[in-house]
């Protein structure tokens, strides 16, 4: 397993205004593992992806990337998918991903084509954004994100609007990079498609850690929904 | 970095060639803002001497700074400048090259628009070859001012609600040195002025752009860091 891919981080914190969007959240997410983070709205899940990826700034707290001393967020080896798809409208499938491969640094053009087969939208890669439906959406920006390779990867609610099929062949994708030492974190709602993925949990409620772990510790999936769900 | 600036250009200017929706806007705007300029001020060959050299300079801002509130439409999109600014690329490229997209559409503007506004204004006639360039030059040296420090500010009010009216009171002032410099070169050369009467004002100009630049690409990476 790549030790660079382990996510280590004490006491984050980010406060909004007056109020915690998250408080003491203590992390150490190892390489091969899939974390789910869960939580009812507004429990401050989106915002630890944030923090984790270097889009929002911690209040309180650094995020280590390896270990602990290394707070120097690691770009090339970061995928983040957040709620935004971060694709241009204007420009086709393959522009995007290409655009996206251009600013990593990568020369390979073939590896764009090999994305877009990967998620499933060979056939549409002259087809622009503002053309695609919302899962053909969903996809591409799963695709910006596995280009690179990375080892970090961070989604936030990846299935929406992903059909049963494309979230089988997610699952599939992300035990099988899990099984390659990539550090898998995941934003959902989706109680069946975290099930069938994750091995370990981060539950939080207004923004403060309620359980931090492996999901067995807790009596598997149903014993963590109804302890801290009660459903 | 200019790999990375060469890559937003041809982003830009890519997605611009099928829209050409900043182009339509901006040169439909300028044209009628030359329209009206004229028919306001031109009275005679006196008055638009007078006149000439600031209509030139005001329109020329006033389009720069249209195209300047549209730059960034696309990054806003699905959160696009998040997007650039999460890959490892250096964020001083993704500045540069938006900078020189923006350059690169406002001269294209201008030269429809300033020899449309020497046209009506009757100023070809006093307006030698020699003459003609340095004004060139300084409406180069301008814009390149104006792009530097426009796209600074375009980015950070991204996401700001009052962004079309913010825009330009956040950039005039600090682009008054330009707007000075670049009038009293144009009104000098008309006034049948020479190179070296001028070229103090080009100077000016040329160091205007030498510390926007480096402080803009010093000041880029910082402003699009994520606050506390």
């Amino acid at each position: 397993m790549n030790a660079d891919n382990r996510i280590v981080a004490e006491r984050l914190t980010r406060v909004l205004g007056r109020r915690y969007a998250v408080k003491d959240v203590d992390i150490d997410w190892l390489p091969g593992t899939i974390t789910a983070v869960i939580g009812p709205n507004g429990a401050g899940k989106s915002t630890i992806l944030g923090l984790v990826a270097g889009r929002i700034a911690s209040s309180q707290g650094t995020v280590g990337y390896g270990d602990a001393s290394n707070n120097t967020v690691p770009r090339k080896n970061i995928g983040y998918l957040s709620h935004a798809s971060f694709l241009y409208r204007a420009l086709t499938c393959r522009e995007n991903i290409q655009l996206a491969a251009d600013l990593h640094g990568m020369n390979d053009s073939s590896r764009v084509d090999e994305v877009l087969g990967r998620v499933g939208l060979a056939e549409h890669g002259n087809r622009f954004v503002s053309e695609l439906s919302r899962g053909m959406v969903q996809r591409l920006a799963i695709g910006r994100v596995l280009l690179s390779n990375p080892g970090i990867l961070l989604l936030d609610e990846p299935t929406t609007g992903l059909d049963e099929a494309g979230r089988a062949w997610l699952t599939d994708t992300l035990k099988d990079l899990a099984q390659r030492g990539c550090t898998v974190v995941v934003v959902s709602h989706q109680r069946g498609f975290l099930q069938g993925l994750a091995t370990h949990a981060l539950v939080l409620r207004r923004g403060r850690p309620q359980f931090s772990g492996e999901v067995t510790e807790a009596g598997g999936w149903d014993g963590l929904f109804q302890e801290y769900f009660g459903s | 970095m200019m790999n990375i600036a060469r890559i937003i250009f041809w982003k830009d200017l890519r997605t611009e060639r099928r829209s050409r929706e900043l182009t339509v806007s901006v040169l439909l705007f300028s044209a009628l803002a030359v329209l009206i300029f004229a028919i306001g001020f031109y009275v005679d060959d006196k008055t638009a001497q007078t006149f000439g050299p600031g209509v030139i300079w005001v329109i020329v801002l006033f389009s720069s700074t249209l195209a300047l509130n549209r730059l960034f439409d696309a990054e806003r999109e699905n959160d696009c400048l998040a997007g650039l600014l999460l890959t490892p690329a250096d964020p001083r490229g993704i500045y540069l090259g938006k900078a020189a997209f923006h350059f690169f559409m406002s001269a294209g503007i201008s030269l429809v628009t300033v020899p449309a506004i020497c046209l009506f204004f009757d100023m070809f006639r006093h307006l030698s070859m020699v003459a003609g360039l340095w004004i060139a030059l300084a409406l180069f040296l301008g814009l390149l001012g104006i792009s530097l420090v426009g796209t600074l500010f375009g980015a950070m009010l991204l996401h700001t609600r009052l962004r079309d009216v913010l825009l330009p009171i956040v950039v005039y002032p600090l682009i008054t040195p330009v707007m000075i410099a670049g009038v009293q070169i144009t009104r000098s050369l008309l006034a049948g002025g020479q190179a070296a009467d001028v070229l103090g004002w080009i100077y000016q100009l040329v160091a205007y752009d030498c510390l926007f630049l480096a402080g803009c690409l010093v000041l880029f990476p910082v402003m699009m860091r994520p606050r506390k």
